[in-house]
């Protein structure tokens, strides 16, 4: 059961955190954004804690994540790489082969609503591209997609087409003005607002605008249907706490580490 | 019946019409590819474009690394060509809208001849040097 971890470390040196919950959850697939130390560092601290060796393979290409791999260097086959997009095929020894797709599009400060939309297009067509160059859809998108699963860039059609409820997206796809455009499901639309299984986003931003939601899910998982059958209620996870470590004081994201909380999900592919 | 004479005034003939945005990024792609005797190929993949009418991206593909891609770079312009907006796919996203053809191909070398875009292009020859000694 491969296990991915996804945590934006905003530029922190939080290498030990990382590798105590790479520990703590057996994570195989770990992807980073706004890593605060290099590679090999956090490969070292990666290695003293968990006593396994996670490969860092192709990183150089990537611009916006990193990928820490706990699977042989065979396993790991270069796919695309874009602005804030990089696509590896993770063929473990055992198991369904993925097409892993680490993201992390353009933070709301620099990029508008519609400059969050193009590049979500231009990341669709390149995953689109990927799956049939691999041959499969066994497609796991996770990252800071800068944006919550609520808006354009996650949910129109030619966007990620990222829909709440596993039943639409088993129809694989819908014909919107004349395109087939191809459903992912999102279950991160399970975690929002705190009635919702764990805390109520994976980001916290308070500012004077008339609108502000606060909390945001920008963390998210997306996967397409071929993945469906490999996953269950209950095997995402947004993080809170590293042993008796809590990643929350009073109800926020604590400013002794990252502004942003790691996420978890695991797919019985095995 | 009276003899129809053109309203259209002067028609440009096919030599008058101006290089589209979208021609100089493939010629820029041809150049990759002659360059490297086909071990990367530079090729322009048109976009969806909500904003602008026309979109393009142009990406290294690496045939010896399963068709690997690699995105560079992507513009946009509208029906009457420019502003041409280009965005460079590499590193730092950043945006530039290019008045004119001189302003577009300035900014294209800019990022082109980068020394992102030349690390890139290094590593994956020499990947590519790599996998034809694996192959051997």
């Amino acid at each position: 059961m491969p296990i991915a971890l996804f945590w934006n470390l905003n530029r922190k040196a939080l290498g030990r955190e990382v590798a105590q919950l790479c520990k703590i959850h057996n994570v195989d697939i770990l992807v980073i954004a706004e890593a605060g130390l290099p590679d090999v560092a956090l490969q070292h601290l990666l290695s003293q804690e968990t006593k396994t060796t996670y490969i860092a393979p192709f990183n150089e290409f990537s611009s916006r994540v990193k990928f820490f791999f706990r699977y042989p260097p065979e396993s790991i086959r270069l796919v695309a790489d874009s602005y804030g997009l990089s696509i590896r095929e993770v063929r473990p020894p055992i198991g369904e082969s993925l097409l892993l797709v680490g993201v992390h599009l353009s933070s709301k400060l620099y990029a508008d609503r519609n400059e969050q939309s193009a590049q979500a297009r231009l990341a669709i067509c390149t995953i689109a591209e990927a799956e049939q160059s691999v041959g499969h859809k066994r497609t796991l998108i996770i990252g800071d997609f800068n944006m919550n699963p609520f808006e354009g860039g996650l949910v129109d059609a030619d966007t990620f087409y990222g829909v709440m409820d596993q039943s639409i997206a088993k129809e694989n796809m819908r014909t919107v003005r004349q395109v087939e455009r191809r459903f992912f499901y999102n279950p991160m639309w399970g975690k929002l607002g705190d009635s919702s299984e764990g805390p109520p986003g994976t980001y916290y931003y308070k500012s004077s605008k008339n609108r502000e939601f606060f909390w945001n899910t920008f963390d998210q998982v997306l996967i397409r249907p071929e993945l469906i059958p490999f996953y269950q209620e209950g095997l995402l996870k947004v993080l809170t706490e590293i042993y008796d470590t809590q990643l929350m004081t009073d109800g926020k994201i604590s400013n002794d580490f990252s502004d942003h909380l790691p996420i978890m999900i695991k797919l019985a592919t095995e | 019946m009276s003899e129809i004479k053109s309203l259209w005034g002067e028609i440009p003939t096919s030599t008058d019409l101006p290089d589209l945005p979208n021609k100089i990024l493939k010629e820029q792609g041809a150049w990759l590819t002659e360059a490297t005797d086909g071990s990367l190929i530079g090729e322009t993949m048109l976009s969806n474009s909500q904003e602008q009418n026309f979109a393009a991206t142009l990406r290294i593909k690496v045939p010896s690394l399963n068709s690997y891609v690699y995105n560079v770079v992507q513009i946009s312009y509208p029906i009457n060509i420019y502003p041409v907006t280009v965005s460079n796919l590499t590193e730092t996203k950043s945006k530039v809208v290019c008045k004119d053809v001189e302003e577009y191909k300035q900014t294209l070398k800019q990022i082109l001849s980068s020394d992102k875009v030349k690390a890139v292009i290094t590593a994956l020859l020499a990947q590519v040097s790599a996998q034809a000694v694996v192959e051997v």
